[in-house]
């Protein structure tokens, strides 16, 4: 594959929150909530993250898209390098990278019409008359198979499923590239994620996206995802296609995490890995490999060296001493 | 009661009624709970499987919610005494709740209380339960309890605040609590569904353990078709308010009869099975507005085979194999089968 094929690239992503404590706001300490994460995503195709509470998944999302600031690394978006611009030459480049939020009762102004919730990228980014600006918003809201007279209602009228399609419509205005999605279906009726998976599925073939596609459930990622990166505490522990992780994974995490998905069959069989104990702090995280404290095969050497992430096979990385 | 039952809800009728309008929320429910046995009940938002939990616990709002007909009977083991819930005293019912049958709660956080510290919680569930045992016998109680759901230290951990502990351990402690009183059924409402899947199955898995080592029914309420299917014995299906299907867990996902359990299977990403990026056969359009529900069987605007008779009667429950019921009329035998 050439590389004029990848949109983005992200190198060694690491993101420190201070921790301020006192009167004056003393700095006590960071929570490394992302350290060291790189990863491509070429175009039409969908990375995911995954992970619990803590991995940094959420962040990442954030910081590629410059909602937050890093505090180091690189992001290069379709040639350009994103954390060098100034935020005037930036805002020209957000037109192409948009988000879909996990909550759709939080993410739309309820003092908004629909249609003017969906028209204001567009009145932002670009010189549309209203009424370019109205055709508009209607093939919007048939791309996302909502009716043209939705259009003036508020969201309070809309259920949760047709709410996310909202937020999709919304996101899709300006004609994106990179669209990253944070668990767009997990606050959803199990029949709704359905149809939103659907419709994502539609809209990447129909439009050529490319999505940064972050959830908790290993089901809906594997689903969704062509490659994948399996996240704790800030850091990368397995990348590969979606193969390499769900079907010859070789990191001791994400086979601990795929048992302990449960599976809706009864009858189905696997070994069971049932990690110990809690995910520990991103405040205070382990020395060594940071999942030595959970991991059932750590050694010494895991306890005082960190693993490099290394390629196991093409393309496949894994971040542990013994894989 | 038929015997092996500890629990059973028979047609039971609950109605909400709120400034917005009336809501009939359970609309003749049945179900059995059989001795140390799961009972997973599932569902989405709405379908009344959290205030069939509540109406058993008698812990509906008052007065929004009534209950408008129904039984729920139980089978007190230690007196072999059979009694209807619905008809017990207020005080009787406190007697009942905690030691007979707990409950724990989704959100571990908002179920305990802030200022107090988990062993005083826990103390306190086993002193109201234990009129006459001493402080200190109910500190040993708690500090017991802790160590049986697996919290490390549990001696220097029962002095914590609920704050001090992440939602794993919260969890804990609220099972901890609801099993102090060594109740015959608990009742759990989404008891992993704020958790981590790590976390997750450890918790089910203490559940499990529990269950054997005490000898308990557990209601399982999810909506999580994988939870139920790898730790429930029989699983009851509900959707507006009623039940659409009832059996053994292998009956409900090898071959499901009702057509919305069978587009809930559908609607759900295989880890196991299944391509990437195909489309999920799924269940089409919305769920409908409680307060406006769908004449017929409420699942009709949604159910690919529906026809003339499901938009204006109700189905009736049929028995399709043993202990195998569904509410459906392509399954009820009088009338033919549309394809």
């Amino acid at each position: 594959m050439s590389n004029n094929d990848i949109l983005l690239e992200v190198h060694d992503l690491v993101k420190w929150f201070p921790i301020r404590r006192g009167l004056f706001g003393t700095v006590r300490g960071h929570v490394k909530a992302v350290d060291g994460v790189s990863f491509n995503i070429r175009a039409h195709e969908t990375v995911g993250l995954v992970g619990e509470t803590g991995s940094g998944k959420t962040t990442i999302g954030r910081l590629v898209l410059r909602l937050i600031p890093l505090t180091r690394g690189k992001v290069i978006f379709d040639g350009v390098d994103i954390t060098a611009l100034d935020y005037r030459s930036f805002r020209s480049m957000k037109k192409d990278m948009q988000i879909i939020f996990q909550d759709p009762y939080s993410s739309l102004n309820p003092r908004m019409t629909v249609g003017e919730i969906i028209a204001e990228p567009l009145i932002v980014h670009t010189n549309m008359t209203a009424q370019e600006r109205e055709k508009r918003v209607y093939e919007l809201l048939d791309l996302v198979t909502l009716r043209p007279e939705h259009a003036r209602r508020y969201p309070h009228e809309f259920s949760g499923g047709q709410r996310q399609r909202i937020g999709i419509a919304r996101a899709l205005a300006l004609n994106p590239k990179f669209i990253v999605a944070d668990e767009p279906i997990s606050a959803l009726d199990v029949s709704i994620q359905a149809q939103i998976t659907n419709l994502l599925i539609d809209l990447q073939k129909e439009l050529g996206l490319s999505f940064l596609f972050i959830a908790h459930d290993l089901s809906v990622i594997k689903h969704m995802c062509d490659s994948v990166l399996v996240l704790y505490l800030g850091k990368v522990m397995e990348y590969g296609s979606n193969a390499d992780v769900f079907q010859h994974s070789r990191h001791p995490y994400t086979q601990a995490l795929l048992s302990a998905v449960p599976v809706p069959d009864p009858d189905y069989k696997r070994e069971r890995i049932l990690l110990q104990g809690e995910i520990p702090s991103p405040i205070d995280p382990p020395s060594g490999c940071v999942f030595h404290t959970r991991c059932p095969y750590a050694t010494e050497k895991c306890r005082t060296d960190q693993p490099e992430l290394r390629e196991v096979e093409p393309g496949h990385l894994v971040a542990c001493h013994y894989a | 009661m038929e015997k092996g039952n500890i629990l059973e809800i028979k047609n039971l009728q609950v109605t909400f009624y709120t400034e917005d309008g009336i809501v009939h929320a359970l609309q003749g429910v049945s179900y059995e709970v059989p001795d140390n046995e799961t009972l997973g009940v599932v569902g989405e938002s709405g379908c009344g499987k959290s205030v069939t939990a509540l109406t058993v616990m008698r812990l509906l709002p008052k007065p929004q919610a009534r209950v408008e007909s129904g039984e729920i009977w139980f089978k007190d083991k230690e007196t072999g005494q059979e009694i209807n819930i619905l008809e017990q005293s207020e005080e009787h019912m406190r007697h009942i709740r905690g030691n007979k049958i707990s409950m724990i709660f989704q959100e571990p956080m908002t179920a305990l209380n802030p200022v107090y510290t988990v062993g005083d919680q826990i103390m306190e569930a086993v002193m109201v339960h234990n009129p006459g045992i001493s402080n200190k016998e109910a500190r040993e109680r708690a500090i017991e309890m802790l160590k049986v759901v697996g919290i490390p230290a549990p001696e220097k951990r029962v002095d914590d605040y609920p704050h001090q502990m992440s939602g794993g351990m919260r969890q804990r402690v609220m099972i901890a609590m609801a099993l102090s009183t060594n109740p015959e059924i608990l009742i759990a409402d989404e008891p992993t569904t704020a958790l981590d899947v790590t976390i997750q199955a450890q918790i089910l898995d203490l559940m499990n353990r529990l269950q054997e080592q005490f000898g308990m029914s557990i209601i399982l309420i999810t909506h999580n078709l994988g939870v139920v299917a790898q730790n429930a014995d029989r699983i009851a299906v509900m959707y507006l308010g009623r039940i659409v299907e009832k059996a053994a867990v292998r009956d409900i996902f090898h071959n499901p009869k009702h057509p919305y359990t069978e587009g809930l299977l559908a609607s759900v990403p295989r880890l196991d099975k299944g391509g990437q990026k195909e489309h999920l056969p799924g269940i089409m359009g919305n769920l409908p507005s409680p307060y406006n529900p769908p004449p017929g069987c409420k699942f009709h605007p949604r159910c690919p085979y529906v026809f003339d008779r499901c938009r204006v009667e109700e189905p009736p429950e049929v028995e399709v194999s043993p202990g195998h019921i569904v509410c459906c009329w392509l399954h009820t035998k009088e009338e033919t089968k549309h394809e």
